[in-house]
């Protein structure tokens, strides 16, 4: 019992010193790292779709001592949207070579809010990670848009040309689904002419169309249901 | 007592060990580079380079021939978020990237095979410099397409997409900044 603790005595205090000596072999690389991250968040109303781009190369050159034709480099990127995704990493190649990987990942979307995390890093077979980019976590949640005020009035129908979120979250597209033209307003009343627009969002979007050019100075209903309207989907993002 | 001693002998380099793996990035010995900064877009969407921007959407949101349903299904909703933007225009986009995107590999790859075959020499790797300036006048041929085809409004929407994605991209500054 003594000697093994003893042998291992001796093992943990000289296990340090061979690894400076692998690291003072009069090995040294002379670099500069050039890589870029790209974040993308999109949806198609159903599911949240996420990429993380992490792509560059590396210039310099290493002392004759630690070969550096046998030093690789290694892109990896992390993409995780709620419990989906994770590291991908990329081909390792030459120090010198231009590396990239991209990590793709997609979620079903909800009103429930899903928490994206992004980054990425660039690993080297010698000396671990040199270099790391990455963003803030977003809490992003799929949510129907609904358009800023003002509404904008043209020949007879009214539309609005931004997109806007509940809760000071951002959308992260001005538009969606909206025809542009397509009535979105919420209890929005315009006159123009004669006509007098009324439009309003009840699952299906009623156009009214009053008229006061009616028999006897009757005014006239007329409901015209748009079909051209889907749904305005997007998602809302929050940093966190 | 013995025990004990072995325990923290043993406990002792490991705990240095994970101390300098922690400060890898910050320094690590026989490995020297001047100290990268990062450009945050969303800080300073100026000074990332509009070619760079480009080619970073281009190779997120292009694909190359044969894409899955699920990854046409990523490239329309990526193109959908340019607002009122037309099918054709869109289409047109699409087409146009996803050339650039096969291109652009197709390049990456040959340079790459030219560093490892430097390496198998000894001699001088290629000029990285000058394979990124290719890359921008890859990226201005196929905007000048791009420029060519979409309608006006698209193309101007598509602009601006581009300069907000800025906002979602970081890169490594150049020397000097």
């Amino acid at each position: 019992m003594k000697a093994n603790c003893t042998r291992l005595l001796f093992i943990s205090l000289c296990l340090p010193f061979w690894c400076s000596v692998a690291n003072a072999q009069g090995c040294r690389l002379d670099f500069t790292p050039n890589y870029a991250i790209y974040e993308n968040v999109s949806s198609d109303g159903t599911y949240i779709y996420t990429s993380v781009l992490v792509a560059g190369s590396t210039t310099g050159s290493g002392s004759a001592a630690c070969n550096p034709n046998n030093v690789t480099h290694t892109p990896k990127a992390y993409n995780k949207i709620g419990t989906v995704g994770g590291w991908v990493t990329g081909t390792p190649g030459h120090m010198n070579s231009y590396s990239s990987v991209q990590n793709n990942q997609d979620i079903l979307g909800g009103p429930g809010i899903i928490y994206l995390d992004a980054s990425g890093e660039i690993d080297c077979s010698m000396f671990g990670t040199f270099w790391t980019g990455g963003f803030n976590p977003k809490a992003i949640r799929l949510t129907t848009t609904y358009w800023g005020p003002p509404p904008i009035d043209s020949d007879g129908e009214c539309y609005y040309t931004t997109t806007a979120c509940r809760n000071n979250t951002t959308p992260t597209c001005r538009s969606s689904k909206f025809g542009r033209s397509t009535p979105q307003c919420v209890a929005y009343l315009s006159e123009l002419g004669t006509r007098v627009i009324c439009c309003d969002r009840r699952g299906l979007y009623v156009c009214v169309w009053l008229s006061s050019k009616g028999r006897g100075g009757r005014r006239t209903v007329h409901l015209r249901t748009s079909l051209r309207l889907t749904y305005g989907v997007c998602i809302c993002v929050a940093n966190l | 007592m013995l025990i004990r001693l072995c325990t923290m002998c043993l406990l002792f380099p490991a705990v240095v060990f994970a101390q300098q793996s922690s400060n890898m990035t910050a320094s690590m010995p026989g490995m020297n580079h001047p100290g990268y900064k990062m450009i945050s877009g969303k800080d300073h969407p100026e000074l990332i380079p509009d070619l760079t921007a480009y080619h970073m959407y281009f190779m997120v949101v292009g694909e190359l021939p044969n894409p899955s349903t699920k990854a046409l299904a990523r490239q329309k909703a990526c193109l959908a978020k340019m607002p009122g933007m037309k099918d054709a225009d869109s289409q047109a986009i699409a087409r146009i990237i996803g050339a650039y995107k096969l291109q652009w590999t197709s390049m990456v790859n040959d340079y790459n095979a030219r560093v490892d075959a430097a390496a198998r020499i000894g001699g001088t790797p290629p000029d990285a410099a000058v394979f990124l300036r290719q890359r921008d006048q890859l990226v201005q041929q196929y905007l000048c397409t791009i420029r060519k085809t979409l309608s006006p409004a698209g193309m101007k929407q598509f602009e601006g997409h581009i300069q907000e994605q800025k906002a979602h991209m970081q890169i490594t500054a150049p020397e000097g900044q």
